[in-house]
């Protein structure tokens, strides 16, 4: 096991300070940084000793042998220690979960997000397949921590096996529904999830609280459990390596992985790289991004992913569509130029809206499009070769209904991972966005 | 027009305010711009000193000859000029 | 990309494409479907084919029932649920009944019917809240002529009664005696012998003496053998005229002279012009667009005054005006000497104009947006004398909030104009003093012209949507049935002057907008009103060229705006712009307007007219 690396700034705020030096001996679950704002605590996910404190990261040298054994929070209400244990969203965006249960939602609802959205991502699915009476606890306390009245699980309609066993565990439990999803991106989207479970459309700049409801990922609701039944701090993070890996493209889900363990580790521990590969992506194929493999990972990574090599496109003109859904702008030209493309036009998605000036892109509409036409006529006046486009299922759609007509020849952000994976490109359009819902819910 | 569709975001300084017109330094020394009141978007009281924006392309030539029309009105533009001054200073 | 529920009301009759795949099942909303505007783009590039495309207006709410991808154009087939709308208006029909016009370049324009033409242009404009400003070329006014003929013949079979109730009455009038000249000479007095003009010598140095800022002046005596002779920028071209004893500037006599103008010109101490932009500086028989409203007639003898001021005061609001009041030191000299003239015998001819108002006609009113941003961005309003200066309030001074005149006060003279930028849209007085819109307004029997509001044009967006907002109220107060809004030149003034158009507009007033645009004057806002425009252009590449009055309002100019006008009030349907600056589109409109009519319509020569030389022809207009 090499040097675990953990990051201060893991979730959403501002960094957290660390409070151990050089030197010292931590175990398992031992605090090591607390936030100064808006944050999570942060421990250590080995017994060890802390071999340096940087700027930006701890870096905890791991003793040979490691006990289960941690060391246990506080005692306290369920909210205390939700809060206590450092739990974030882990879905992906790190929002603190303790901040997050303090609403109260008057009888509002625990939405479940469980579409596992970003393609070749296995590991939420299968937790419910394993055990999902964990999931379920950590939705019943949720439920009660933020006073809602009700839970629904929000699950894509192909995950069968999953729907099988949850529908099993909750046929007794009668606030507890669920809800299916068709299998199009950007179901996970946090508002997609609340206009199919509630018919509710937010504005972008709106939290779901305004819908009186908390849209929590799978494995954060089993941490919550954790925290509250064992005491568990959160230090461990469930994952799926795939890709480009010796032994073939399947997905390898690692549960319980320790917080700072390296990509590169990770990695080998799959199987290693197969041969040359494109890039490490970190995250899913449409929202990660590229890393190099002695980059840690934290609380909020979902996956590792090996591509395959990127085509050379000569340096032909390209056109980005920048899109809420895919990778940010900075992103597509990253990918662009891996692709030996110059970029010579950029435009973005009517519905995309920078809510600050500088924050992340948010759709308006997530999953519905807006229309691409005008963008690629722009496209076209400047004379690009090739468009690529970061957007979900539905505008893609739309791109391929006019850019192929107008000699414009398209390629996905997520295509070489799509490749990669053996999973269909983002581009035409071919199942419906509406699915028939179990009876009831149940 | 070779170039004229590159459109190149410039900016620039207000450093002279007149009645009928501003003169506006382009940022990084790249030059002074002299504009009637008209061709200038007012959404503020106008101010030294003030940081305006516009789009702009390359300046390109159109040809190689000179036009003889303006030659000669430059000419004689610049010897009134002249005249004028030599006279104010005579005075 | 998709549009609102407030574009798809504007777009009601365009055709129903949907924006992205929609499942069976979906009701249509404007969310559903593609913005019109770039269906030229998809027509273009062979994307988009609208036959059989419903209405957008007929889609809205009907159910699709079969799941439809990106781009389909919306058919009978694949929806339940059509809205009923009444039949598509009667051009679409006649269509290829467009009288085909002689000259085979032209291409075919938007169709017309021929018992009902209609007269258009609309103008295609987007703006992002105001920041990001899409401008689709301006101007097109596809096809024109709605003369209303027809009611005008029925009317006087079918009452009797109402047509006493009804009789146009004359206002007041005014009478113009012209003197002719054709000499001007200077000598110990200014006096008029015969159709002789004198100019008294040394006149000069009162005409200094009188502004502090003026330093010298000059005067020339340019007659059209001495055309070929270079000036500075043409700062002004004035009538010269006078009132007969008490008359006020818009009633009872007046005196001009025929044959003769004065022309304003003048430097700083340093040499630098005064008009520094917008110059015209030149040979004058190269830079003059003769016979424009407000340029000179060829043959005409021009008084040309050279005045320098102050150094450094060629841009401050004083300077540009003590170099016209020193001019009017001259003119007004002159005018004393021609209220002297006791022989009747040298009046040449008499015209007299009435202002009439015609009940029971649709009210129109005129507004001339005129520059007011200071220096020689201004104009004097309501001199004492025709053209003059003592008397009269400077624009700017104002505030630039509107002014009603009658169209005999501007027909007589009561704009001094210091206008600048450029020379080939620039408004000069004479200018006002042959306002071409004004005449033919006012002599249209089919319309109650009832005034000419003057609004300046402010410097400062917030003062601009003062004087516009004032303009709207004064507008409805009027309770016209439609309104003319012109400008000069082109630049910030474009701000106002579709703002005064959308204040007119929203108040459900007809408007018909005129300035020069074509390529260069491109407008730099717009909105949703701006569907009635005409173009002042006459340049051949549609540039603001440097020939003095060549881009100004002319009478071809005011009769398709009174054409376009007239549709307008009748509801009658415009056809939309093309996508570019076209000119063949006002020619068509031009030969539908004189077929119509029955009457030819000469058009006014650009400066391809012009001498130059062969490569100032390649290179330049």
């Amino acid at each position: 096991m090499g040097n675990l690396q953990i990051l201060l700034r893991q979730h959403v705020g501002a960094p957290c300070e660390a409070i151990v030096k050089a030197g010292d001996r931590v175990e398992k679950g031992t605090l090591i940084a607390t936030p100064t704002g808006l944050g999570a605590n942060i421990f250590s996910s080995a017994y060890g000793v802390v071999e340096d404190v940087q700027e930006d990261r701890i870096i905890i040298k791991p003793d040979e042998e490691q006990k289960d054994e941690f060391v246990p929070i506080a005692e306290g209400s369920k909210l205390d220690m939700v809060k206590a244990a450092g739990v974030v969203g882990m879905g992906g965006a790190g929002f603190p979960t303790g901040v997050k249960l303090g609403a109260d939602l008057q009888g509002g609802y625990i939405l479940v997000n469980a579409a596992e959205c970003e393609p070749g991502l296995r590991h939420n699915i299968l937790q419910l397949e394993e055990d999902c009476e964990k999931v379920i606890r950590g939705v019943k306390y949720c439920m009660e921590i933020s006073n809602a009245a009700k839970g629904i699980f929000a699950i894509k309609k192909k995950n069968e096996k999953a729907v099988a066993r949850l529908r099993e565990a909750l046929k007794d439990e009668e606030a507890i529904t669920i809800h299916l999803l068709p299998d199009i991106y950007p179901m996970g989207e946090e508002r997609a999830v609340v206009r199919e479970c509630l018919g509710i459309e937010l504005e972008t700049t709106q939290l779901p609280s305004a819908a009186n409801a908390i849209v929590c990922n799978v494995e954060t609701l089993a941490r919550v459990t954790e925290a509250i039944e064992e005491r568990k701090p959160c230090f461990s993070k469930n994952l799926t390596v795939i890709g480009k890996l010796n032994g073939g493209n399947e997905p390898h889900v690692y549960m319980d992985v320790p917080v700072g363990t390296s990509v590169g580790e990770l990695i080998e521990r799959a199987g290693g790289i197969d041969g040359v590969y494109g890039e490490i992506i970190m995250g899913g194929p449409f929202t990660g991004r590229a890393v190099e493999a002695d980059e840690p990972i934290t609380k909020t990574t979902g996956g590792i992913i090996v591509t395959i090599e990127f085509p050379d496109l000569h340096g032909a003109k390209v056109g980005l569509l920048v899109c809420a859904c895919g990778g940010s702008e900075e992103r597509m030209k990253d990918i662009c130029a891996k692709m030996n493309g110059e970029v010579a036009s950029v435009a973005r998605c009517k519905q995309a809206v920078e809510n600050k000036p500088g924050a992340p892109l948010k759709c308006e509409r997530p999953g519905n499009c807006p229309g691409q036409a005008k963008n690629n006529i722009q496209f076209k006046k400047d004379g690009c070769e090739y468009i690529i486009i970061g957007n979900c299922s539905d505008c893609s759609n739309t791109v391929m209904g006019s850019a192929p007509k107008m000699g414009l020849k398209v390629f996905h952000q997520t295509d070489h991972v799509m490749r990669t994976i053996a999973h269909p490109l983002y581009r035409h359009l071919r199942v419906s966005k509406q699915v028939d819902q179990l009876p009831e819910g149940k | 027009m070779k170039y004229g569709d590159k459109i190149i975001y410039m900016e620039g300084v207000i450093v002279e305010i007149h009645d009928g017109c501003v003169g506006i330094d382009l940022k990084g020394r790249l030059g002074y711009l002299k504009i009637p009141m008209r061709m200038l978007i007012t959404d503020y009281p106008l101010v030294v000193g003030q940081e305006v924006g516009w789009n702009m392309s390359f300046v390109e030539q159109l040809g190689p000859e000179a036009n003889e029309k303006y030659v000669s009105n430059l000419d004689t533009y610049q010897r009134r000029q002249e005249e004028m001054k030599s006279r104010k200073d005579d005075k | 990309m998709s549009i609102t529920a407030e574009t798809a009301k504007e777009h009601a009759k365009d055709p129903a494409v949907l924006c992205c795949r929609a499942e069976a099942g979906v009701t249509i909303e404007a969310a559903n479907l593609e913005d019109p505007a770039i269906f030229d783009d998809l027509v273009d590039s062979n994307l988009l084919n609208l036959d059989g495309a419903l209405t957008i207006e007929q889609v809205i709410g009907a159910t699709l029932t079969k799941t439809c991808d990106s781009l389909t154009p919306l058919t009978a087939d694949v929806l339940e649920g059509i809205q009923a709308v009444a039949a598509p208006a009667v051009e679409e029909a006649p269509a290829e009944e467009v009288p085909a016009p002689e000259a085979p370049a032209v291409p075919p324009v938007a169709p017309v019917a021929p018992h009902a033409p209609c007269a258009g242009g609309v103008l295609k404009i987007h703006i992002g809240e105001g920041k990001d400003i899409d401008i689709e070329m301006p101007m097109g006014f596809n096809h024109g002529a709605a003369m209303a003929e027809v009611p005008a013949q029925v009317v006087p079979v079918a009452a009797p009664v109402a047509e006493a109730e009804l009789e146009p009455k004359v206002i007041r009038s005014v009478s113009r005696k012209h003197y002719k000249i054709t000499e001007v000479r200077r000598g110990p007095e200014t006096k008029i012998e015969g159709t002789v003009l004198y100019i008294r010598e040394g006149i000069e140095e009162e005409a200094v003496a009188s502004q502090e800022l003026v330093h010298s002046l000059k005067i020339d005596i340019i007659t059209p053998e001495q055309y070929h002779t270079y000036s500075e920028t043409i700062m002004d071209v004035q009538p010269i005229a006078t009132k007969e004893g008490e008359d006020e500037v818009g009633t009872g006599t007046t005196r001009v002279l025929d044959g003769v103008v004065v022309m304003v010109t003048g430097t700083d101490d340093n040499g630098v012009q005064i008009g520094e932009f917008g110059s015209s500086e030149g040979y004058l028989d190269e830079n003059i667009m003769w016979g424009r409203p407000g340029a000179p007639e060829k043959g005409e003898i021009f008084i040309k005054t050279e005045v320098v001021i102050k150094e450094g005061t060629n841009m401050e609001r004083p300077g540009p005006l003590a170099a016209h009041s020193a001019t009017d030191v001259i003119t007004q000299e002159i005018r004393e000497a021609l209220k002297s003239v006791e022989d009747d015998s040298l009046v040449v001819d008499t015209e007299t104009f009435e202002q009439v108002r015609r009940p029971g006609k649709k009210k129109v009113v005129i507004v001339k947006e005129i520059m007011g941003q200071g220096a020689m961005h201004d104009n004097l309003i309501l001199p004492i004398e025709p053209v003059g200066v003592l008397g009269a309030r400077p624009n700017v001074d104002l505030g630039n909030v509107p002014v009603m005149v009658s169209p005999l006060e501007v027909l007589d003279g009561c704009i001094h104009a210091l206008t600048c930028i450029g020379p080939a849209s620039k408004e000069m007085s004479r200018h006002y003093w042959r306002e071409p819109l004004v005449l033919e307004a006012l002599h249209d029997e089919e319309v109650d012209l009832c005034g000419v509001l003057f609004v300046g044009s402010p410097q400062i967006n917030a003062e601009k949507f003062y004087v516009s907002k004032r303009v709207g109220m004064m507008v409805e107060a009027l309770d016209v049935d439609g309104a003319f809004v012109t400008t000069e030149g082109f630049g910030n003034n474009h701000i106002d002057f579709a703002s005064h158009i959308e204040q007119i507009g929203m108040r459900g007033i007809s408007v018909v907008g005129m300035s020069f645009c074509a390529v260069q004057g491109a407008l730099v806002v717009g909105n949703k009103y701006m569907t009635h425009m005409v173009d002042n252009n006459k340049s051949e590449s549609g540039i603001e060229n440097e020939v003095l009055a060549c881009n100004t309002l002319c009478h071809e100019d005011a009769i398709r705006a009174l054409a376009m006008l007239k549709a307008a009030m009748a509801e009658e349907e415009v056809a939309k712009p093309e996508k570019k600056w076209n000119p063949n589109v006002k020619a068509t409109n031009v030969e539908l307007i004189s077929k119509t009519m029955d009457k030819t319509i000469e058009l006014v020569a650009n400066e391809q007219s012009l001498p130059m030389s062969q490569k100032r022809k390649e290179k330049y207009d």
